[in-house]
């Protein structure tokens, strides 16, 4: 396996653009490159286009805080997830790149009764579903993570968790790179500094997409613009039902290894990681006015600071390094948009909000089938557009929530 | 952080408020489509976007902001009833 | 609140540590309070039978006959009275009121803390976003803002600067551990600064 710091001094081709593709991908995000991927490796579909307003991977592939798990609610979504988590199981061989990807574990840690037994109910919908996840008592807690408080006399005292042994972390730009140069070498036309100014139609039906670098004709466009995405479906002339908020994250200096697992808090607002590198990885809830200007206010990152300084006294000594903030794609049920969109042959994968880094592969995998078969693939059936006129929504603002 | 000014208070820090999103909100006349895009729907531009706060730690009172979501800059806020200032 | 209340003790326990002669905090007066709230017409009647040209606007405090009356939003006013005169203050706002507006004993729903001395802005500002520059903020102001996550009105009574902070009851607690923390601050950066000669460098070591 090729390591990450070996790289090559190019690891895609820069080709201009062509008069047309089969597929026209926007933005050059995760989901973006994934979809791109797994076009052509899937399906056979290599004229592809992925159109990036800025440069690959600068918007949320670098914006988050790298949580890979599989622990949702609703029986429409863990299968979903899921397979997303055996997707990333296999990358690395698949795309013979080192990503980092560490299954260390993620714990959600509860503070209330009524926290506690939904926690629990997720923790017995994953097992019903063949989806690894445990409960943990306190003491099983202090255990498998030492540095948590769990006394009882904190302001909102640990009353259990619950861990998915096989969730972790990865390497996020690692992530970009690799699907980068195996989408690219595919095929796979990756168009940077290409913004969306509009798109071509006849009739009802995408023809092209006009760009900062001009026209080009398009048989399929998918949009997978994620916090942007109701600007490309206005230019496309559709609304979404997504709101875009700020969420931010922040890190630490760099410290010695005091934490081997991602844990998450969301009654306190903060879920903590140790990159491989040393620094403390900490998001929390995102901001609550609707931005598109990465950044945040804040209050938001000293809350989560206050959070993670009651359940880990040990972080007392750390400093702040960095903080930054994405641009989430917010639906009213917290789950994705997938499938097709009121225009014809413009196709749309969205709505991840808080949580898409996890969902990277799967997103390109049902989103490709999608594009190629005109029918969402079957594990991506529940996540229509239309399920806001039906009512048939897929409620996962439990294990969305602050847990990304 | 941002500086939001009440218009009845005057200039305080954000975390006196409380967001409410989108300013107006209009029932539709009775079709689904129009009931969907009430329930599910929100005006979201970059650019100017007219939402509603509320000074939850102070006054109050709700009122109407018109914001930047590009730049967070906070371009107007007026009085629910439209008039100026605490008068 | 009365000398030997366990409110007293405890917030001395809590507070005579940090409390210095630039910082002092101590239990407020006791009083009686009640909320006033009335449409415009009712708002002058009331005004002019306190002998008022009006009630304060926002942000505003005011001493009236019934005592201090505070501007609370566009449509109520809260004022502080003496102990077990709520009754009385009632009887004589109520008549003005016709079917205009209401006045409700609200006593018990907030204990005054008093902050004397030079350095309280700088305690104030410890925990609360108000802007408390004294050319901004002067004697007769008060505020509703928040001091760590709660809801207070905060009056600057004098140019001590002696301020009265109206708290909910249950989170005094909380609000005096913030001011107590503040006032510590203040405390520890003044003895360092005594400590300091005026050419030293501005850089402090951490521990």
């Amino acid at each position: 396996m090729e390591h990450a710091f070996t790289n090559p001094e190019f690891l895609w081709r820069t080709p201009q653009p062509r008069a047309s593709y089969d597929v026209v991908i926007v933005g050059g995000g995760l989901h973006g490159l994934s979809t791109a991927y797994y076009l052509a490796k899937n399906h056979g579909i290599r004229n592809v286009a992925v159109v990036e307003r800025g440069w690959l991977g600068n918007g949320n592939a670098v914006r988050n805080t790298t949580v890979i798990r599989s622990n949702y609610l609703r029986a429409e979504s863990m299968p979903l997830y899921d397979f997303g988590l055996r997707l990333w199981e296999g990358w690395e061989a698949e795309l013979d790149y080192d990503l980092m990807f560490d299954q260390r574990g993620v714990l959600a840690l509860t503070h209330t009764k009524v926290e506690a037994n939904g926690v629990k109910r997720t923790v017995a919908a994953n097992r019903l579903t063949g989806i690894d996840a445990e409960w943990l008592e306190p003491d099983d807690i202090k255990a498998f993570c030492p540095i948590v408080n769990v006394s009882p006399d904190i302001r909102y005292p640990v009353m259990g968790a619950s861990l998915q042994r096989r969730g972790g972390i990865a390497r996020h730009d690692a992530v970009v790179f690799a699907l980068a140069r195996a989408a690219s070498a595919l095929g796979v036309d990756l168009l940077q500094g290409c913004e969306v100014t509009g798109f071509e139609m006849a009739g009802n039906r995408v023809t092209g997409v006009l760009t900062s670098r001009g026209r080009i004709g398009a048989g399929r466009v998918g949009l997978v613009g994620a916090g942007r995405s109701p600007l490309l479906a206005g230019l496309a002339g559709f609304s979404l039902p997504i709101q875009s908020y700020p969420l931010q994250a922040l890190v630490s200096d760099i410290v010695d290894p005091v934490l081997d697992c991602v844990v998450m808090s969301g009654t306190l607002h903060v879920y903590v990681s140790q990159a491989q590198k040393g620094e403390l990885v900490m998001g929390a809830g995102r901001d609550t006015y609707h931005s598109y200007a990465q950044r945040g206010s804040f209050q938001i990152l000293e809350h989560q600071i206050q959070a993670a300084l009651e359940l880990y006294p040990i972080m007392r000594r750390a400093h702040l390094l960095r903080t930054w903030a994405g641009i989430v794609d917010v639906t009213p049920d917290a789950s994705p948009i997938l499938g097709r969109s009121p225009v014809d042959a413009l196709y749309i994968n969205c709505g991840w909000g808080t949580g898409g880094f996890k969902a990277s592969p799967v997103s390109g995998y049902v989103f490709a089938h999608a594009l190629v078969h005109e029918v969402p693939h079957e594990l991506a059936t529940s996540f229509s557009l239309e399920r806001f006129e039906t009512g048939t929504l897929v409620d996962e603002h439990g294990a969305a929530g602050v847990a990304h | 952080m941002l500086l939001i000014t009440c218009p009845w208070c005057g200039a305080r820090e954000e975390t006196e408020f409380r967001h409410g999103g989108e300013g107006v909100r209009v029932p539709p006349d009775g079709d689904d489509p129009g009931w969907t895009r009430l329930l599910y729907y929100r005006e979201n531009p970059a650019g100017p976007y007219a939402e509603r706060w509320v000074h939850v730690h102070g006054c109050r009172q709700w009122f109407h902001v018109v914001r930047d979501t590009t730049t967070h800059q906070i371009l107007s806020t007026r009085r629910l009833d439209g008039q100026e200032g605490a008068a | 609140m009365a000398d030997g209340s366990p409110l007293a003790a405890h917030l001395g326990a809590l507070i005579s540590k940090a409390s210095f002669d630039d910082a002092r905090l101590t239990p407020g007066a006791r009083v009686d309070l009640l909320s006033v709230r009335a449409r415009r017409s009712a708002v002058q009647r009331v005004a002019t039978a306190l002998g008022q040209e009006s009630l304060p606007p926002p942000n505003a405090c005011r001493a009236t006959i019934l005592g201090d009356c505070f501007w609370l939003r566009p449509d109520e006013w809260l004022f502080a009275t003496v102990p077990g005169g709520a009754e009385a203050a009632m009887k004589t706002v109520e008549p003005h009121l016709l079917d205009d507006g209401a006045v409700i004993d609200v006593s018990g729903s907030r204990i005054i803390l008093e902050l004397t001395g030079p350095r309280t802005r700088d305690v104030l500002s410890s925990c609360c976003p108000l802007d408390l520059d004294p050319s901004v903020f002067e004697p007769g102001r008060c505020a509703q803002s928040i001091i760590g996550k709660v809801s207070v009105l905060l009056h600057l009574v004098d140019a001590t600067p002696r301020w009265h902070l109206f708290v909910p009851p249950s989170y005094v607690d909380y609000v005096v551990r913030w001011l107590a923390d503040g006032i510590e601050g203040a405390r520890a950066e003044q003895e360092n600064a005594l400590a300091t000669t005026p050419h030293s460098s501005p850089v402090r070591m951490l521990p």
